[in-house]
């Protein structure tokens, strides 16, 4: 156990987490350069494209100084606030951390809260500057923020450039040197924490975990403490590229399980395992049951395909379990799902995934967050859903999810930023500077006024500077109304959405007017209304279609006007019809897009 | 039957409007012309040789502005290879102030016996705003010499929908054109393309496009007038008096295999299309070569398909319902009938001796009802 590092990476997306996880790999000999793909740990293709890990994995690398052979586990970690609490329960299973920091870009906002969660678990962090290379580097600046931060030294401090391989041997001597190895009971019952699972489409779910005590082998009948579950560890083993079968892995160290789960929901990210016979006292500290922030309808294009989609969206939660769903039904859209979702990103994902993995054309509403409805009759109710909004005669009040949203920025986009977040009904709680041109800004806000188009228009007015984290604070009370759209005086009520009643009327126009850029012109005219209850409080009118291209067709016009029609029909599949008016899938999700 | 079409890719000087393949730098024609003879006799396996030829084509380009002796012997190289039909429509397309008589003589003398005079407009104004090389007297002179230098098939083009040139003007335009002994007009709704310079000024909102409804009211007005002069509209922008229906553009939409010879020139065999290269430059070297000039698309059942509905539409006759029977399945047959009783319903088509045919209004948004009737 004393030749046992564990360590994780703390970087921003972009700092290069996985350019160095390469470089580590490569300079263990884990991997060749042959066999690696552009970056290792992140094998799932929608991950690659976005840059962004989304899933956390673990891999082992045998390391060998001065005679003594180590085993380090690199324990990764997702990059983005909607899966933060998974960042925590894979911390919890490292003693060490690389914290890395673009030494053009400097720290940010991601980076220092996934810095806290790991100073409060003790880790030991190593500071690395990386990308020293790059013309814009400003190593000194960057050395002072770090060192502001973590109360280092500035030799402690590694120099590196994960692209061209400087400095990685320095990080593997620091890794060994200052990362204490795991401590932990060896002959005490079995106590291993699952810090991440992925769904084998040949295997089931696979658990990753670290044992804190005990160990575990191969055939042991084992539980899973939360949900109570009992399994055979029909196979252990470690990860290495590929997973490599063991008979026993002991206190300190990472593996995996499998042992038939088929549900992803069995299977909890925090949760403990501990054998059926010789339990452990008390579980791993820090389990919560991860709750859905956001929800949105999923309907598909074409009506004929709900059962298709159903079948889609519990495979998809077979693998994963943070996605929440229940059946529902909408006016407009006819049979569909509402699915909770960790946060925007995890939405998007889920939406894409449905059409890559699945090909499935869906429509997605307006999102929203789950709002505390207090009736007068006393009664208590969730609303997941603007439809469910209770009648205003009815409501004592109502309450919404906050958010301590944190920022840091160059200040001088602090005014921007400010009139961002107070148009978004934040308040600002905190103001400090962290060197002298780095701000970090701390807002109370609420969570929905996040979830339209917050983190787009915060990155444009900072120019892409500034950088933002958040963590529910609770609830709070809040002036909320229904605004709903008609479209030639039909509500459609996958297009309503729950605002603030001082916003109603800016929202409400604009939503028309975008609906109005997204909505065609079809055969006849149509009238685009923005209502609270009966009253109307804005109105577009897409004209009717009088004439689309009369030019001639001749020889070669014919295959490109033909491929042109084509596409067209491609881009109607993608359209819903509601009562006779063609929607396109787009024009459900303008909210997002309001300028 | 087959036909010919020669793309010969030279002008004066750049519409403002167009977008097909052409070269202002006109010392270069010998050379391009050659590149062609020598393509006629590469593709010669293109046609089966027992293709009677019913057309021939001079489209560009300006075909006016090469000597006669450059047409004349394309005329000769595929009459060598192929036979001409008894009455083989022989077509070339020239600009106004290009078709003095001496030359027409010289093209009537050749075997040209239907001309595509260029017109577009004959208001000055208008002509300039289309950077045309020709002016309003010019236009009609030109329809003159045609029929007096023995060609008496003559088609006009026409645009309408021209940024602030009202209704009454194109009306009165058409009507003094259709005073002109013509037998053929092909009329277009002036259409931006991304690269050109008219699509530069709409991006930069120094044209202001005009708004549908008033398309829509010129497209009428052709409709009645032409009627009024004894034409029949018998494809959306091609009008004709009785028995002078285009034989070449007709054999496009009815899917007529023909091969096209030139820089940028498509060819159809009946299941596939291929076009050439589209620079002329490259089409030279790469002919000179013996290969690489010539790209191949093969059409799958539903693109045949596809393009049956997109051109049958267009023309008067319409779409054969009993043809259509044929190429559907029973679930696609169903979808494909409700689509076409929603649009005789909303009144833009009718169905007549089991022909669905667009009606004017149903002709001027033809590409949306496609789009519905596509597999």
């Amino acid at each position: 156990m004393e030749n046992i590092r564990n360590f994780c990476i703390i970087a921003h997306i972009d700092h290069g987490k996985s350019t160095l996880a390469d470089r580590l790999l490569e300079f263990t000999n884990t991997v060749t350069a042959r066999d690696l793909q552009a970056q290792v740990l992140d094998d799932m293709d929608l991950e690659r494209e976005r840059g962004i890990t989304i899933k956390s994995h673990a891999i082992q690398m045998d390391f060998e100084k001065q005679g003594i052979k180590y085993v380090l586990n690199l324990i990764d970690t997702p990059g983005h606030v909607d899966f933060s609490y998974e960042v925590s329960r894979s911390i919890a299973a490292c003693e060490g951390a690389l914290l890395v920091v673009d030494a053009a870009q400097g720290i940010q906002a991601q980076t220092i809260s996934n810095l806290y969660l790991a100073l409060e678990n003790d880790l030991h962090i190593i500071p690395v500057l990386n990308k020293i290379d790059l013309p814009s580097a400003e190593p000194e600046v960057v050395k002072d923020q770090i060192v502001d931060l973590i109360g280092c030294d500035r030799d402690e401090i590694i120099h590196a450039s994960a692209k061209t391989g400087i400095g990685i041997e320095d990080i593997l001597d620091a890794i060994i040197n200052r990362v204490p190895a795991p401590t932990g009971d060896p002959k005490a019952p079995l106590k291993a924490l699952i810090f991440d699972s992925v769904f084998n489409s040949f295997r089931g779910i696979i658990a990753y975990f670290k044992v804190m005590d005990g160990e575990i082998h191969k055939n042991d009948l084992v539980k899973f403490v939360a949900t109570g579950m009992q399994y055979e560890a029909d196979e252990i083993g470690i990860l290495k590229l590929e997973k490599t079968p063991k008979q026993k892995i002991g206190a300190g160290d990472v593996g995996y399980i499998i042992s038939g789960i088929k549900e992803a929901r069995e299977v909890k990210v925090g949760d403990t395992i501990t054998h059926v016979k010789r339990p452990c006292e008390k579980a791993v500290e820090g389990f919560e049951d991860v709750k859905p922030m956001v929800f949105a309808g999923i309907y598909p294009v074409d009506t004929d395909e709900y059962e298709d989609l159903r079948t889609s969206i519990e495979k998809l939660q077979l693998n994963d379990a943070s996605l929440v769903f229940e059946p529902e039904a909408s006016a407009a859209l006819g049979f569909g799902f509402r699915c909770g979702f960790l946060g925007m990103l995890h939405m998007e994902i889920i939406q894409e995934r449905l059409e890559r993995e699945f090909d499935m054309t869906v429509i997605t509403t307006v999102p929203n967050v789950s709002y505390h409805a207090y009736l007068t009759s006393g009664d208590f109710m969730e609303v997941n859903n603007p439809s469910d909004f209770p009648d205003p005669s009815k409501l004592d009040r109502i309450e919404e999810p906050y958010i301590k949203a944190t920022i840091i920025t160059k200040s001088d986009f602090i005014g921007s930023i400010m009139t961002l977040c107070i148009g978004k009904r934040g308040m600002l709680i905190n103001q400090s500077y962290l060197t002298t041109d780095r701000v970090e800004l701390i807002f109370e806000m609420p969570l929905a006024e996040i979830v339209f188009d917050f983190y787009d228009k915060l990155k444009s007015i900072s120019k892409g500077y500034a950088s933002f984290d958040y963590h529910p604070i609770g609830y709070k009370q809040s002036h909320l109304v229904r605004l709903d759209i008609r479209l030639n005086g039909d509500p459609v009520d996958a297009l309503s959405a729950l605002i603030h009643r001082d916003h109603a009327y800016s929202f409400g126009k604009k939503m028309c007017e975008k609906l109005k850029e997204l909505i065609t012109r079809q055969q006849f005219e149509i009238a685009i209304q923005a209502s609270i209850g009966s009253k109307i409080i804005a109105r577009e009118t897409v004209k009717a279609l009088r004439k689309d291209v009369t030019a001639k067709c001749y020889g070669g016009d014919i295959s490109r006007k033909r491929k042109l029609l084509e596409k067209q029909k491609e881009g109607k599949k993608r359209m819903r019809q509601v009562g006779s008016i063609e929607i396109p899938q787009q024009a459900f999700l303008a909210v997002l897009k309001l300028d | 039957m087959a036909g010919v079409y020669f793309h010969i890719p030279f002008c004066r000087q750049a519409c403002t409007y167009c977008d097909f393949h052409f070269s202002v730098n006109l010392s270069n024609i010998s050379e391009v012309i050659e590149a062609m003879q020598s393509e006629i006799h590469q593709r010669n396996k293109y046609l089966p040789e027992s293709s009677n030829i019913e057309s021939i084509y001079f489209g560009g380009g300006t075909p006016s502005i090469v000597d006669v002796k450059h047409i004349e012997g394309l005329i000769e190289s595929i009459s060598k290879q192929y036979s001409l039909a008894d009455r083989c429509e022989i077509t070339l397309e020239g600009n106004p102030d290009d078709l003095t008589l001496a030359k027409l003589k010289e093209l009537s003398s050749i075997g040209i016996n239907r001309l595509s005079i260029g017109m577009q407009s004959i208001d000055n104004i208008t002509l300039n705003f289309m950077n045309r090389s020709h002016d309003a007297s010019q236009s009609i002179q030109s329809v003159r010499n045609a029929f007096d230098a023995g060609i008496n098939n003559i088609s006009v083009d026409l645009i309408y929908g021209v940024p602030d040139r009202s209704t009454s003007q194109w009306e009165s335009e058409l009507k003094e054109v259709l005073k002109l002994p013509v037998t053929h007009l092909s009329a277009y709704s002036l259409t931006v393309e991304d690269k050109t310079v008219l699509g530069k000024m709409v991006k930069e909102k120094t044209v202001v496009m005009p708004e549908d409804e008033f398309i829509s009211k010129q497209f009428h007005i052709l409709n009645t007038l032409a009627s009024e002069y004894g034409f029949e509209h018998y494809e959306i922008s091609n009008l004709a008096k009785p028995g002078y229906h285009s034989v070449h553009n007709s054999n496009y939409w009815n899917a007529i295999p023909y091969i096209g010879i030139g820089p940028g020139a498509h060819s159809f065999d009946g299941s596939s299309r291929s076009w050439n290269v589209k620079s002329n430059k490259a089409y030279t070297q790469k002919v000179s070569k013996g290969s690489g000039f010539n790209t191949t698309e093969y059409l799958t059942k539903d693109q045949i398909f596809n393009e049956y509905i997109m051109t049958h539409l267009r023309i008067a006759h319409g779409v054969d319902l009993e043809f259509v029977k044929t190429i559907l399945n029973e679930n696609e047959l169903r979808k494909f009938n409700n689509i076409i009783d929603e649009v005789v319903i909303a009144g833009y088509a009718s169905i007549q001796e089991n022909y669905f045919k667009l009606s004017i209004d149903g002709w001027l948004i033809c590409d949306t009802i496609s789009v519905k009737l596509f597999k």
